[in-house]
């Protein structure tokens, strides 16, 4: 028994006959030539980029500065006593304008040192080379892309090849029906409403081809042999790297001022440390129970509002 | 990274690509088991390095990087005619210029004692590139191994100074520190230390030396507390443990005679507790060797001043 809904729907349109000429001169051949042209684009990027390049000596230095910094902001802060952490944050972050301390922040001062030393070398370049303009250096834009171009310019003309030649073909059909949410996905380049989306337009299995091909060059190509991992770490020891990104991406003074700001504004409430704890940890059961004098700071008080840890360090030596 | 086989696996097998770039991938300092596997595989000979003839059979960047590895043990060894043979084996394929390079024989010349060569080449580096890290610190071990200690202290400064992260630097520091006596530094240096390696037991217990040493019983008793923590075997921590309680006890004592200010009775219970389970556990350590009635006197001694 039928319910009536369904006499009255249309019949599901007749499968459409794939011709075998396509699967062999068209499908096959698009793989094929999908992954000859994927091997060669990592060939030629291999050529294409460019050679190590000495690291800036300032934005190596900040790295270093926030490496050290985010171990005191990290969990690893909690193996130090909390009086002494707390002289760490301040000492790195001050202002100089606070009652608790009188001078400035080491992270504040390394940034207008290293602002001021900038300076001076852009303008000793300028004095040499009149007229060239500070930080745009046009080949050094270049060598960020180069990489990238090759796959670019390789990705257009075969996407362009292929809808110029193959357009309004249909290669395959999915095993499983599909909504039409997928028709952009499926079918691009063709506008027809009433073909099922299972079907998979030229275009759209050149993409399909190119996401789904990602992890097999991955295995067809191996990744960095031990040699080389080893080669990138000696060279991150000599203070060269490959360019990643356009240059001047990496703003060491911003950087350490964010990098201060932030450590201004952490607290050690709430953090647990547990060196301070450790004691306590140790005895456990045998640890003498006294309920009395709960007002005073394990530390003497010396860290009263979180202000005064800079006078404390002093006092407890 | 590495293969995937162990050590004592690969030495079995005896295959001597595998042995070195399990070394290398592993970061083992076997000086001994290079130069045999090293010369096995390129073949050199390590007795007679002139008579040596180098085998090509290996990729280039395999070849190199077991080169390389061969003559940083050499020089390890103190083995400097077959350093120089690999040094020029390495020349066939790398140009002089090449930063890599000129950082072996720059050690290679340090081995053979001509630093003067040694901090020419590393100053030429460091000329070229001023964020090579490597350089600046070959400089500082080449004024550390001529016992110039004034020298070795400002150029391991100048280091930290440009690479604040470098923890290996850092501890260098607290023992440079430490050779001067000066506490305070070595503190702040041992303290930079714990934050890049916190659950390295030797760490805060050199630390809570240090703050002992000092004259700060509280946060010694701290850290050496930690150290027993992370590793109850560490025998040092625990003796340095029961002598910083005991130095904070004769500390309070001596300030409470002085000044009669009210004294943090609690902290003083913890610190003879301490002292108590402290010596338990030592005691359990040494129980049925010869050193056990000895290590006895001497906590009972401790402990009588309780």
């Amino acid at each position: 028994m039928m319910p009536p809904s369904s006499s009255q729907r249309r019949p599901p349109p007749p499968p459409l006959l794939l011709d075998s000429q396509i699967r062999d001169w068209v499908v096959l051949p698009l793989l094929l030539i999908m992954i000859l042209a994927g091997l060669l684009r990592s060939s030629i990027s291999k050529y294409l980029r460019p050679p190590p390049k000495p690291v800036n000596i300032h934005d190596r230095h900040s790295k270093s500065l926030l490496l050290r910094t985010s171990r005191l902001k990290g969990p690893n802060g909690n193996y130090l006593s909390e009086g002494r952490w707390e002289a760490r944050r301040i000492a790195w972050s001050s202002r100089g304008d606070s009652s608790s301390s009188s001078t400035i922040g080491y992270l504040r001062t390394q940034a207008t040192h290293i602002e001021s030393q900038k300076k001076q070398e852009t303008n000793n370049a300028e004095e040499s080379i009149p007229g060239l303009p500070n930080m745009t250096d046009p080949t050094a834009m270049l060598d960020g892309m180069k990489g990238n171009m090759a796959s670019m310019v390789q990705n257009m003309i075969m996407m362009q090849g292929i809808s110029h030649f193959f357009r309004g073909y249909i290669l395959v059909k999915v095993p499983f029906p599909l909504t039409t949410g997928f028709k952009q996905m499926f079918q691009r380049g063709l506008d027809l409403n009433t073909l099922d989306t299972s079907y998979v337009s030229s275009v759209s299995w050149y993409f399909l081809v190119m996401f789904g091909l990602r992890a097999f060059f991955r295995l067809a190509m191996g990744d960095l042999n031990q040699e080389e991992v080893e080669g990138i770490e000696v060279q991150k020891g000599l203070g060269v790297e490959y360019p990643t990104g356009p240059p001047g991406a990496f703003d060491a003074v911003k950087v350490l001022k964010v990098e201060a700001d932030n450590l201004e504004l952490m607290g050690c409430k709430g953090r647990k440390f547990c060196v301070d704890e450790a004691e306590r940890g140790l005895l456990g059961k045998r640890y003498p129970k006294k309920s009395k004098r709960r007002g005073v700071n394990d530390n003497g008080g010396e860290v009263l509002f979180g202000l005064t840890a800079g006078k404390g360090k002093q006092k407890s030596i | 990274m590495g293969p995937d086989e162990d050590l004592p696996t690969l030495l079995s097998r005896n295959d001597h690509l595998s042995i070195l770039r399990y070394i290398r991938a592993h970061k083992l300092r076997e000086p001994n088991l290079v130069i045999t596997h090293g010369t096995a595989l390129l073949g050199y000979n390590a007795t007679e390095p002139q008579k040596s003839r180098p085998t090509f059979t290996l990729d280039p960047a395999n070849r190199l990087a077991a080169t390389e590895q061969l003559c940083m043990a050499a020089i390890d060894l103190g083995n400097s005619p077959l350093a120089q043979v690999t040094l020029e084996a390495i020349l066939l394929d790398v140009p002089p210029e090449s930063a890599r390079y000129r950082k072996l024989q720059g050690m290679h010349l340090e081995s053979i004692g001509n630093y003067e060569e040694a901090t020419k080449i590393y100053d030429e580096l460091l000329a070229d590139n001023p964020s090579n890290g490597y350089a600046a610190k070959r400089k500082y071990c080449v004024l550390a191994s001529q016992n110039k200690q004034k020298e070795a202290m400002q150029a391991l400064n100048e280091y930290l100074e440009m690479h604040p992260g470098d923890i290996a630097a850092w501890n260098e520091m607290a023992e440079a520190c430490l050779a001067v006596s000066d506490f305070k530094g070595a503190s702040y240096c041992y303290e930079e230390v714990v934050l890049g390696c916190p659950l390295d037991s030797n760490v805060h217990m050199k630390l809570g030396e240090v703050y002992s040493t000092a004259g700060d019983f509280k946060l010694a008793r701290k850290h050496l507390s930690q150290a027993v923590l992370l590793d109850g075997d560490n025998l040092r921590a625990w003796f340095g443990l029961i002598d910083a309680a005991e130095g904070y006890l004769e500390d309070v004592e001596r300030r409470s005679a002085k000044s009669k200010k009210e004294v943090d009775e609690e902290s003083v219970d913890v610190a003879k507790e301490l002292i108590l389970f402290g010596g338990e556990k030592l005691m359990g350590h040494y129980r049925g060797t010869k050193m056990g009635k000895l290590i006895a006197s001497l906590l009972k001694e401790s402990s009588q001043t309780l």
